[in-house]
């Protein structure tokens, strides 16, 4: 209060006098230890805070191709082809190998129990040709239950029947029936047989 | 890098060490005036420290922003004075306050003393009644000779403000005294 001295009354004096009173000698010193704790406070808590993010990216890393890819392709179950039948059979249902196959119905979207979609490839590919091409026909396939064609998989093998061929007999010329001098005749064992 | 470092108007160019130094001029400077403020509040030496030193380290944080000497003095009175009061609200030993100044000027006989002592224990009673902003204005003007430009620059208020705020702080002291 060095501009206003005449006014500095007893009060301010008094007042003055009763604040006369110094901070210790560690008082710098606490500063500092209060500041450098501060800072190491600061630097645990950015690390702490560094090494939760790293987590949390590595986590969302690893998760998101679960999380991304809803569609998934699974393979089923090798099935059997289904058989077919005569124009004439009804179109049924059939069963096989615990799966229930509608005409027309050979690929589609299982829905999983979180409703993702999910592309089920079925591997019974001849009787989706078929289907495919009795559409093309615009008449609808009949597959039903009867007489297979094909049974499973595997296809009957091929029986050919042995073939028989006569032996062929040469006769010599002149020595045989017929004219003499005359050119040779080849006939058929069995013929040869006859004419014996 | 240190020219780099040097304060350029308008530019946050900073460097650690230099913060630092000017920190520990700062702390040299004013570390009395804090000390001081926190214990017109509190009257008790070891609080007032710890009150005084907890506003160092908060400027400290945003020193960047305070280098300048009088900004920084205001922020720390008005910081120290806050936590001072948050302090002495929340404090538990509150009645273990010192109510008498430690450093008393005069040093006199027994009796003298003890009349001394009530006079302080009056004057501090007379004190704590005041409201908040005509006493930090009274502390401000009284420690330190401070004059009323410089209460002005830490207090934030015009000079005028301070002005009347000391005569109307004093005219109650003195009716409370009486």
């Amino acid at each position: 209060m060095t501009d206003h001295d005449p006014d500095r009354d007893d009060v301010l004096k008094e007042l003055d006098a009763a604040l006369q009173v110094e901070p210790s000698r560690a008082f710098a010193d606490g500063v500092r230890a209060r500041v450098n704790r501060s800072q190491t406070v600061n630097r645990t808590m950015w690390w702490g805070l560094a090494a939760a993010a790293s987590v949390g990216l590595a986590t969302m890393a690893l998760w998101r191709p679960a999380v991304e890819a809803p569609v998934q392709v699974v393979a089923a179950p090798v099935q059997a082809t289904l058989p077919v039948v005569s124009k004439a059979a009804p179109m049924r249902e059939r069963t096989v190998g615990g799966r229930v196959f509608r005409p027309g119905n050979t690929v589609r979207l299982a829905r999983t129990a979180s409703s993702e979609p999910r592309l089920e490839v079925i591997t019974n590919q001849g009787a989706v040709l078929q289907e495919i091409w009795a559409d093309y026909q615009g008449r609808p396939l009949a597959i039903a239950v009867g007489e297979p064609v094909v049974e499973g998989m595997a296809t009957k093998p091929i029986v050919v029947d042995p073939i028989v061929v006569p032996p062929i007999v040469v006769s010599e010329i002149g020595k045989g029936p017929g004219p003499a001098g005359a050119t040779p005749v080849i006939r058929r064992a069995d013929a040869t047989k006859e004419t014996r | 890098m240190r020219e780099l470092a040097q304060p350029v108007p308008g530019f946050l160019v900073t460097d650690v060490r230099d913060i630092d130094q000017e920190f520990e001029e700062r702390l040299n400077d004013s570390s009395t005036l804090a000390f001081r403020v926190a214990f017109s509040v509190l009257r008790h030496h070891q609080d007032a420290e710890d009150v005084a030193q907890e506003a160092f380290a908060r400027a400290y944080k945003g020193f960047s922003q305070l280098r300048d000497r009088e900004a920084f003095r205001a922020w720390l009175v008005r910081m120290a004075w806050r936590l001072a009061l948050d302090h002495l609200r929340g404090s538990r030993r509150r009645t273990a306050r010192e109510q008498v100044p430690i450093d008393l000027p005069v040093v006199s006989s027994g009796e003298q003393a003890a009349i001394e002592a009530d006079r302080a224990r009056r004057l501090w009673a007379a004190i704590d009644q005041l409201p908040e902003v005509l006493r930090l204005t009274l502390v401000l003007a009284s420690i330190q000779e401070h004059s009323m430009k410089e209460v002005a620059a830490l207090t934030g208020a015009p000079e005028g403000t301070v002005k009347s705020r000391v005569f109307d702080a004093k005219k109650l002291l003195k009716e409370m005294l009486t």
